[in-house]
């Protein structure tokens, strides 16, 4: 079909980068903002503006709390339809309660498993889950957004999509096209190693952008396929869910072998029992850690079969010096405080596992590092958008000629997700100061800004891409800039006025999480403005040009007006 | 730089083929990875080689590397209708295979 091996692969690396790109693009950019998600969050929700806090006290904080709670509405409506007769108003028997932070988080992580009386599957449960101020106790509300780790970060990998986790195979497949696309991109380009060190941005527009791409992508290779990879191995099961269809039976025996082994009972006693002192448990684990040589936070707290015999605490070591996210589990007997189980060490290839998904979540403390991964992350944007504006670049005049709108529909769409995509980011952190705190629903209405400001960048990069008919460039991507230019600012001095948290003074007061989100806006900002200006520049020579000696000389043209403009 | 591409319009059989190796790259590649998933998971437990979660974890990351090279593969393998044969007939004969030590082994 193909001539030869290596145009098979140029195929397969032009038209699936093509079709997948922009689902690839989404995970690029959200996941590199999802390096600061907790961050993201403090600047959108002013009141967890305060340092991070430990584990507080289970038995004085966490206990009356979690003794106060009840499944949300949402929960207990999602499950309606899998309940035989009514739906109970008060759920009684709670499976699991749980706790869970990191080294970053001011505020935790709260969540209680009921039991679903009338259930069809008896494994089905109804869930609370909450926000908790640590130093108080208090739950937080529930209207509010954390537009960080509830929003950007499950975009990356699911694009909000949830129906049938729809999302999170479509971006699976395109983590897959982002592998077969690395290696055939490797087997087209011959002068590999020269690759690295090529960028002539005096040259021709599409040869400079062929450079960028190969540049970006050579540069950041390992990080790339590292990334796609470990992001289909963390959602490997759901992929391919064999122990849960195929292999079920040998998957129910493991675990019937693993209860008995391991002491941790499966099912409740059906007797009412008390529960001991965690606070008591959580020193005691906390004990064994140090003495292991190992002393650390804790990370992850879980009460199971609560109320009942059976049940048992289990403790967790925070992974902050670690690339497991938690570890060290120290499970003790409920209504006594005996120690029951200390989780052996990882098997072989647990530890890989754990290690491999470990790095790509990144929970551990290591700021520079945190900051690769973004670079890494924009990296892969810059490979993926070259990506765009190459295929357009070297179609444009032969498709302007024969009429056809292939160029033209690539272009609207590449406008629409690399600028687009940005814009929709700072329009929703604008709204975000704008509406007042107290509004109800107000994470509703931030979401639906964002959609809505995504869309409208979409239509106007349709709208103006009329000028790809002419073989021109689509005036949409320097508008867009300036848009950019514009709101991201707009929002750091939203920011100044509705929390008083300037600059001046979270700088300061050394207050990364806003300074720094508030410091990236602006940065965001520059980068758009400095690109409005050069496109606008080379447009606007261009196409005065292109009307007196015509599209035959408008490459040659072009060129020489960025190399005017870089020297100028 | 990548030379010429195949002709543009793509007559009718050429374009049936493209489109065979891409259904072959997805959907062939998939069934060919479960297969591998599933025979790996039921060895490495049945044989008592690794612990349940250890297999199906050394499985899937093995499964994932392995569609990577099936999907490039669909694209420069010179028979269509091989490359169909390799990928179901393999699919079914390892899913198979797990299934049978699965049943050995209850």
């Amino acid at each position: 079909m193909f001539q030869n091996f290596r145009l098979a692969m140029a195929w397969l690396h032009t038209w699936f980068g093509l079709v997948l790109g922009f689902v690839l693009m989404v995970a690029f950019f959200f996941g590199a903002l999802s390096v600061f998600d907790r961050e993201i969050d403090r600047w959108a929700i002013p009141q967890t503006r305060f340092a991070p806090q430990p584990m507080p006290s289970f038995d004085r904080v966490l206990r009356p709390a979690f003794e106060r709670m009840q499944p949300s509405r949402d929960s207990v409506d999602s499950m309606r339809e899998r309940v035989e007769g009514e739906m109970p108003t008060h759920f009684e028997t709670v499976r699991r309660w749980g706790a869970y932070t990191t080294h970053r988080d001011p505020v935790l992580a709260v969540f209680a498993g009921y039991e679903l009386p009338g259930a069809k599957d008896p494994e089905d449960a109804v869930w609370a889950s909450h926000t908790m101020d640590p130093r108080s106790g208090a739950l937080l509300s529930e209207g509010q957004l954390r537009i960080g780790s509830e929003f950007f970060y499950p975009l990356h990998y699911s694009l909000n999509l949830h129906w049938r986790d729809l999302g999170i195979w479509i971006v699976g497949f395109a983590a897959l096209v982002m592998l077969a696309a690395l290696v055939s991109g490797v087997v087209m380009h011959r002068k590999f190693f020269r690759e690295f060190f090529t960028f002539r941005p005096g040259k021709s527009r599409q040869r400079s952008t062929l450079d960028l791409h190969n540049l970006s992508g050579v540069l950041a290779l390992p990080f790339h396929f590292f990334f796609a990879f470990t992001g289909l191995l963390i959602f490997a099961g759901l992929y391919f869910p064999v122990g849960h269809s195929q292999l079920n039976p040998l998957h129910e025996l493991h675990e019937r072998l693993e209860a008995q082994e391991t002491g941790l009972p499966h099912q409740r006693a059906g007797v009412a029992a008390p529960l001991a002192s965690v606070d008591a448990m959580v020193a005691e684990a906390q004990r064994r850690w140090a003495a292991k040589g190992m002393a650390g936070e804790v990370g992850f707290l879980a009460v199971q079969h609560v109320g009942d015999a059976n049940g048992y605490v289990s403790v967790y070591r925070a992974g902050t010096d670690r690339v497991a996210l938690t570890g060290e589990g120290m499970h003790f007997k409920a209504a006594t405080g005996e120690l029951l189980r200390e989780d052996p060490p990882r098997t072989a290839v647990d530890s890989v596992n754990e290690f491999l998904t470990g790095l790509h979540l990144q929970h551990f403390r290591h700021w520079l590092l945190r900051w690769l991964y973004v670079l890494g992350g924009l990296l892969g944007c810059v490979c993926i958008a070259t990506g765009f504006l190459f295929f357009v670049e070297k179609r444009k005049k032969q498709h302007a000629r024969d009429g056809s709108a292939g160029s033209r529909i690539v272009d609207a769409l590449a406008v629409g997700t690399v600028t687009g995509m940005p814009l929709a980011v700072v329009v929703m952190l604008l709204a975000n100061r704008l509406l007042p705190a107290e509004l109800a629903g107000k994470g509703d209405w931030e979401r639906a800004l964002f959609w809505a400001a995504w869309a409208l960048a979409l239509l106007h990069a349709a709208w103006r891409s009329s000028a790809l008919a002419q073989a021109r460039s689509n005036p949409a991507w320097r508008e867009q800039c300036a848009a950019i230019a514009l709101l991201a600012p707009a929002a750091v001095l939203a920011n100044a006025l509705s929390t008083g948290d300037h600059l001046f003074r979270t700088l300061a007061s050394l207050y990364w999480p806003v300074a720094g989100v508030d410091l990236s806006l602006l940065f965001g900002a520059a980068v758009a403005g400095l690109t409005a200006r050069k496109i606008g520049r080379a447009g606007a020579v261009a196409h005065a040009s292109a009307l007196v000696h015509g599209p035959a000389d408008l490459a040659a043209r072009t060129g020489a007006a960025l190399a005017e403009v870089k020297h100028g | 730089m990548p030379a010429a591409r195949s002709p543009d319009p793509k007559p009718g059989p050429l374009r049936l083929q493209l489109l065979a190796r891409i259904a072959a790259a997805i959907f062939g590649g998939y069934a060919l990875c479960w297969g591998f998933i599933a025979l790996g998971l039921a060895l490495l437990y049945t044989q008592g080689i690794l612990s349940f979660h250890d297999a199906e974890h050394l499985s899937s990351m093995l499964g994932l590397l392995l569609y990577l090279l099936v999907f490039c593969w669909a694209f420069v393998a010179r028979s269509v209708s091989r490359l169909w044969v390799c990928l179901l007939g393999g699919a079914a004969l390892m899913a198979g295979a797990a299934s049978l030590l699965q049943r050995a082994h209850l």
